[in-house]
This record gives structure tokens, sequence and C-alpha cells, in this order.
């Protein structure tokens, strides 16, 4: 029997290196692997004798794409280790960088990632975008230099930012710079609200992808506040396939209802709910669960979500629904940062609370643009990591994202085997890189292997 | 028209997010010349031939990152290492402190919420040795260090290394880029950096903070003591012939001498070797020890 293997190596359009493993055996597709390749930086270890103070510049290495949220996550597990009380300013200062990640990799995604295939450039990427839609790449463009913007005033940095300190921030928010971002960020608010539009037209429209993908239905866990849409800091709620509320908790009790099983075929650990189990109880994360999960409230993303609803059923299972619900989440994020920017209270002077390192545990989680990501260490009485434990965003996503793309395989069987199979392949992609995976970096070479 | 590949080895992507971020530049850039290979940014699966240009993120494995990184060199007229883990080795390269099968055991069997299960080896690249910067493996053309490089170093080492022609890194430390005031006193007393700085004007190394502006290299405009906090030295050493940490120890021995032997070389190599620890001496001495231990 004629068997062939083929590799998907790497994946691309995507933050960090992911391949599929297609096993055809007599013309049929008998295997299907997601392989998350990226070798492990072990940094749970690496974190081990480091000075808890450091560890918000040391993980935020673990992503170059989403560094906000791991600095974030983690100076927090550290203030719930030492029981630090951080000031109201500072945390207004927190969320207004964590606004700002999100508008950044949001509109990247949205611009260098997803719209080349959706609009079906013929070019698929953002250059393909420059040559074949300018005006829409200067929206997108628009929006996402105000991110980085942003990042990089309240950060220090546009990526890798440092002014977030267990206690605090380093050093309060000036007023001319405020003035100046405020502007911005009233001008961004009609591109995002187009971008959004795009997206919904395209969702509307439908076509090939939306049809031969599959919705799979899953858990979602995400962050709220009494039901609202969270990212900084709140509890954690999960819902089931039907939307039925399953569980919410403090975010300190994560080790009690989340465990992450090893695989074989990956680099990344399978995580999933203890109460159901491997596999009922895997669950999905980002834009589409918290979309599903929690409400928006702020008044440009709403009038969205429910056509969003109305179009993908409630909760929402499709992948692709994954785009829209991060274009919705733009609008909403930007409109957000809009806001905080024009409180006068982000430029209080107090914005450090004085810190004693002790013996102590603690966890630390934000939503980051891909998800839930958990931060969880104990230190030794002079404030050293003794132990770590991470579990980030994209992880919680893989074993659905693998089950969608092995549903998909099947679905384009007769293409892959025998027919065109480059096309197929885009799809396949197309697919993954709706979840946005950040994946985090290294890169092969592609084959196609033929074995007889 | 000349080409230009990127590729990424063992690194947070973050080079290339930086890339990502030049946005109008980039697209001008893209107008001069062809950028054959970006696996974040376009769908060319297979590393080409004839490159003018190549810029590789990340530390590297030897096995399959060795592979890639043959691959680029083999096809590249100039190769640069893009940032501090393909320069150095990086701050993922701390975890060489532990030997690589604790580390393995830790992540896949012993971490607070994992379940039991195999670890992961169909379908993957293998695991093997320590983390390296890629000067030791291949031969490279250029450097730009940072976590994250600093755009006009970017821009400058792509047209420099397109036109064939040196590029030049600046040959001073980050204290002469700072803008805080030095008296010329060093506190006796050593801070860590949880402690707010009561005079935020001064110099941070003087109030006793390890603040390792000394022993790296400028070009940031002293970032990080602008914001209060004191340089962690991510863009490395000055000079590329210095161990970064093992000069900054130098200067400070002989002020903090007691807090410096209360901790363990796991806690000293993320204050003095972040972004360094593999081309430190320390990483040299630890690899000749093993050495000799398997020729016992």
């Amino acid at each position: 029997m004629t068997t062939e293997k083929i590799e998907v190596e790497p994946v691309t359009r995507v933050e960090g290196h992911g391949k599929v493993t297609l096993n055809i055996q007599g013309g049929k597709i008998k295997n299907v692997e997601v392989n998350i390749i990226e070798p492990p930086r072990f940094f749970e270890k690496l974190l081990e004798g480091k000075p808890a103070e450091e560890a918000p510049r040391i993980t935020e290495r673990i992503c170059g794409v989403c560094p906000v949220a791991h600095h974030l996550a983690s100076a927090k597990a550290v203030e719930a280790a030492w029981d630090v009380e951080v000031p109201e300013t500072a945390i207004a200062l927190r969320r207004l960088l964590l606004l700002a990640q999100f508008i950044n990799s949001h509109a990247l995604h949205i611009g260098f990632l997803s719209l080349p295939d959706l609009l079906r450039l013929r070019e698929k990427s953002v250059f393909g975008l420059s040559s074949e839609n300018p005006k829409l790449l200067e929206r997108v463009l628009q929006v996402h230099s105000f991110g980085v913007k942003l990042t990089e005033e309240v950060g220090g940095r546009t990526i890798h930012p440092i002014t977030a300190v267990p206690g605090g921030m380093s050093k309060p928010f000036e007023s001319e710079r405020r003035d100046q971002l405020l502007r911005k960020a009233n001008q961004v608010l009609e591109s995002t609200t187009e971008l959004a539009s795009l997206m919904l037209d395209i969702a509307q429209k439908g076509g090939d992808l939306f049809e031969e993908i599959e919705s799979t239905p899953t858990n979602y866990m995400s962050m709220h506040r009494d039901g609202i849409h969270e990212l900084y800091d709140g509890r954690i709620r999960v819902i089931d396939s039907k939307g039925n509320l399953r569980q919410d908790f403090d975010p300190s009790q994560y080790f009690e209802l989340i465990e992450e099983k090893p695989v074989e075929h990956s680099y990344v650990k399978y995580p999933y709910l203890k109460s159901l189990g491997f596999p009922q109880g895997i669950y999905r994360v980002g834009p589409l669960a918290r979309v599903n999960s929690a409400s928006i409230s702020a008044t440009g993303g709403r009038s969205y979500v429910k056509s969003f609803f109305g179009l993908f059923g409630r909760p929402a299972h499709h992948p692709l629904a994954y785009n829209l619900a991060r274009a919705i989440e733009l609008v909403h994020v930007a409109q957000q940062a809009a806001d905080l920017l024009a409180d006068d209270n982000i430029l209080k002077r107090d914005v450090r609370a004085p810190v004693k390192p002790k013996k102590g545990e603690g966890v630390g989680v934000v939503e980051a643009p891909r998800g839930t990501l958990i931060h969880h260490y104990s230190t030794d009485e002079r404030g050293l990591i003794e132990k770590a434990n991470l579990i980030v965003a994209t992880g919680q996503n893989v074993p659905s994202m693998e089950k969608e793309v092995r549903n998909l395989s099947l679905r384009l069987e007769d293409s892959i085997v025998d027919g065109d199979r480059a096309e197929a392949i885009w799809k396949i992609e197309t697919l993954i890189r709706a979840y946005d995976p950040c994946i985090s970096c290294a890169t092969h070479l592609v084959e196609i292997k033929r074995r007889d | 028209m000349k080409r230009i590949a990127t590729v990424s080895l063992m690194a947070d992507a973050g080079c290339h997010i930086a890339l990502a971020n030049l946005e109008e530049k980039l697209l001008e850039l893209a107008k001069n010349v062809e950028i054959a290979y970006c696996q974040i940014l376009r769908d060319e699966k297979k590393i080409p031939k004839n490159v003018d240009v190549a810029l590789v993120e990340g530390a590297a494995r030897p096995g399959h990152d060795l592979e890639i990184l043959s691959a680029v060199r083999d096809n590249s007229r100039a190769l640069v290492a893009f940032g501090s883990c393909a320069c150095f080795g990086g701050l993922p390269s701390l975890c060489n402190l532990t030997n690589l099968n604790e580390l393995i055991t830790y992540v896949y069997q012993q971490t607070a919420t994992t379940s039991r299960g195999p670890i992961p080896s169909k379908n993957l690249p293998l695991l093997v040795e320590r983390v390296r910067p890629i000067g030791e493996l291949v031969r490279i053309d250029y450097m730009i260090p940072g976590c994250i490089p600093e755009e006009k170093e970017i821009l400058g080492v792509i047209s420099a290394a397109l036109e064939g022609v040196p590029f030049e890194l600046p040959r001073k430390s980050v204290c002469e880029e700072c803008k805080k005031e030095r008296k010329g006193v060093l506190n006796g007393e050593i801070k860590r950096n949880y402690e707010s700085p009561r005079d935020s004007s001064r110099c941070l190394l003087e109030l006793g903070y390890f603040c390792v502006g000394p022993s790296t290299r400028a070009g940031c405009g002293a970032r990080c003591p602008s914001f209060n906090i004191p340089c962690d030295g991510c863009r490395g050493p000055v000079d590329v012939k210095w161990d970064q940490g093992v000069s900054m120890l130098d200067s400070l021995a002989a002020v903090a001498k007691e807090r410096l032997t209360a901790f363990s070389l796991k806690t000293h190599s993320a204050i003095f070797h972040r972004y360094t620890f593999a081309s430190s001496a320390l990483q040299r001495l630890i690899s000749n020890l093993e050495r000799r231990k398997e020729e016992m």
C-alpha cells in the first residue's frame, strides 16, 4: 500500500513554530496531527532562584507578541505572594497598558495575518494588502501604530515593557503625553469600527471556507467582572458548549480546576477541566471565548455582538468566528483606552506602594490577547522564586484546533490526496490562523516526504 | 532586486514583531528589496537560495536549529545576528544552568497542574545539548544586540549589509547616555529592585541598585533608568570581547561582598548575565567541567 507523509512546515503567518503532519495510506488520510515543534524554553525551571521582583521583566521574554500580558500577570503573581496592595492609579495605568497590547496585537493579526486570506488577495501578505488595498492597510496601520505608541508611552518600550514593578508602576504618567495620545485615540475609533464592519461583512458573505470548516462545540473560559468583559482583574468563568455556566472561580483556585496533559506529538501540554477529564474537558480561550462568555459593555462593540450571535449562534463555535470576535474586541478596547486616557485619575502621582518580600505563594491572571494567562509562583523569605507554574493562552486552544484541523483534512481528503493540495493546505492554515496562535518562534524548512 | 530572508530559532518572535512594527518603513523597504522569506509575514516555506542578507533571530540548540542555521548560512551572502538571543544566547540560555533531563522532567511531569502523560518525542525535533549564541555554530557577518533591538539599528544594519559596508555599534556604556545624576559616591547598602528609589534623579547604581549600565552597550538612550528601572543589560557587553557580568561583578565586589555571597549562581546569573549567560566565562567553565567528567 502506498503511504505518504505530508508535513506542512512551518505553518506561516502565525507567531511561532507549528507544523501539520498528515499521514496518507492507500489514498485515505490515516492520521492528522498538529505538532507544536517550538523547542520548550523551560521558563518554569529557569525562574527558580530568581529575585521575584525581576520576574515581570524575565517572563515577558516568553512572548514577543503579548509581552505586556506576561509582564502584568507576573507582577500580579508576585504581589499576591507578598500581599501587596497596588495604588489605584497604578492599576489604571496597567489597564491602559494591557489595552494598548490588545490594540496592537489584534490590529497586527487582522491586517498582517488574517485579512490577506479572508480577502483572498493574490499575494497573501501585508505586502499584498499594501498593493491591492492600500486604503484598508492605512486603517490597519493607524490602529496598530497607536497601540504600539501607547505601549511605549505607558510601558516604557514598544515590545518588552519595563514599568510594572511589584507594588505598582515605576513612574507616574505625564500629562503632555496623555493629551497627544488622547487625540490619536479618538481618531483611531473610527478605523476600528470600519475593520469590525469589514469582518462582519466577510462573515455574512460566508463562502466555502465557512462551509468546509466545521463548528466544534467546546467549553469556553474567560475572565469577567459581574459578567462583563474584563481583562485585568476579575473572576474566571467557564461556560459549556450550550452556554450554561459550568464554573465560576477565583483565579487563585485555578490549579484545582485545570490540568494539563503531556502528549507524545507536541511540545505543548493539552489543558482540560479536571471535573470533565480529557478530552471532554477541553476548552477554548481568547476573543471567541470572551465574547461568548462575558458581555461587551462599551457601546461601539455591543452593536456588533448582536449580529455576531445572529450569524454564528450563541455560544458561537465556528473557529472563523474568532476573526469577527477579535475585531469586535478591537472596537471595545480602543473605546476603553480612549475613556481611560480621558480620565484625569491616570495622572495622579501615587503609583508605587512599598513592598516587602516574604515567604509566600501567589497567582496572577490576566487576559492576554489570545486568552487567559496564568502565572503562579512561590517565593522564599528573601523573595527568591522557589517554584513557578505557567499556563499560557495558546496552549489551551491547541486541542480544539487540532480536532478541527483533523475534521477539515478529512473533509478535503480528495483534494489533499489527489487534487488541489496547495489550496487545501491553505485552507487548513487559514483555520489555524483564525486562532492567532502564538507559538513563539522557530523556523524550519518545509518538505513533503514521499515514501513508497 | 536584492533579497532578504529572516528566520527565527529559539526566541520569542519579539525581533520579528519589531520588524512588523516598522510599518511604513517596512513597506518602503519591500519596494526596493525582495523579502524572500519571513515566516511571520509571508507564506514561503522553504529557505531560498541566493539571499543577500539573512536576519537570524534567536539562540540555537545544536540539532534541528543547526540544520536551519546552516541552510541559511549556506544560502546567504551576509548573515546578521539579530537581537541578543542570536548574539549572546539571550535570556533563554539561563536554562543552561540546569541539566536538560531535569528541565524536561520538570516541565512535562512535575509542575503543579501536569497530569500523567508521555514525554513529547513523536514528529518533533530532538532536544539536545545546550542553548548557544549562533556565532558559536556558524560565521556571522553583522550583529545588532538588544532585547528588543533599536529601530535605528535594525534599519541601519539592513542597509549596511545590503551594501556590504561595515556597521558600527556604539562603543560606550549605557551610563554615558544616562541622564541620572552621579555624585561619585556609592551607597554602602545594596538595594533590590522591589525597593522604590527615594530620589529618582540620582544614579541608580550609586543608590545601591544592581544597575548593569556600566558594562552594557549604549544605544538605547538609557531607557530603563529613565523610567526609574535599573538597566538589566539587554544590549550585552560594551565590547564583544568583554564578559558583561564579570566586569560588572568586578566593579561591585568591593562594595557588595556580603549580599553577593548570600546568593547562589541561579540568582546571580539573572542579575549579571541575564542576556549573555551562554557566552559567559561561567558557561565555559561549566562546559569544561562537564566535558572533563565525560572524559573520565
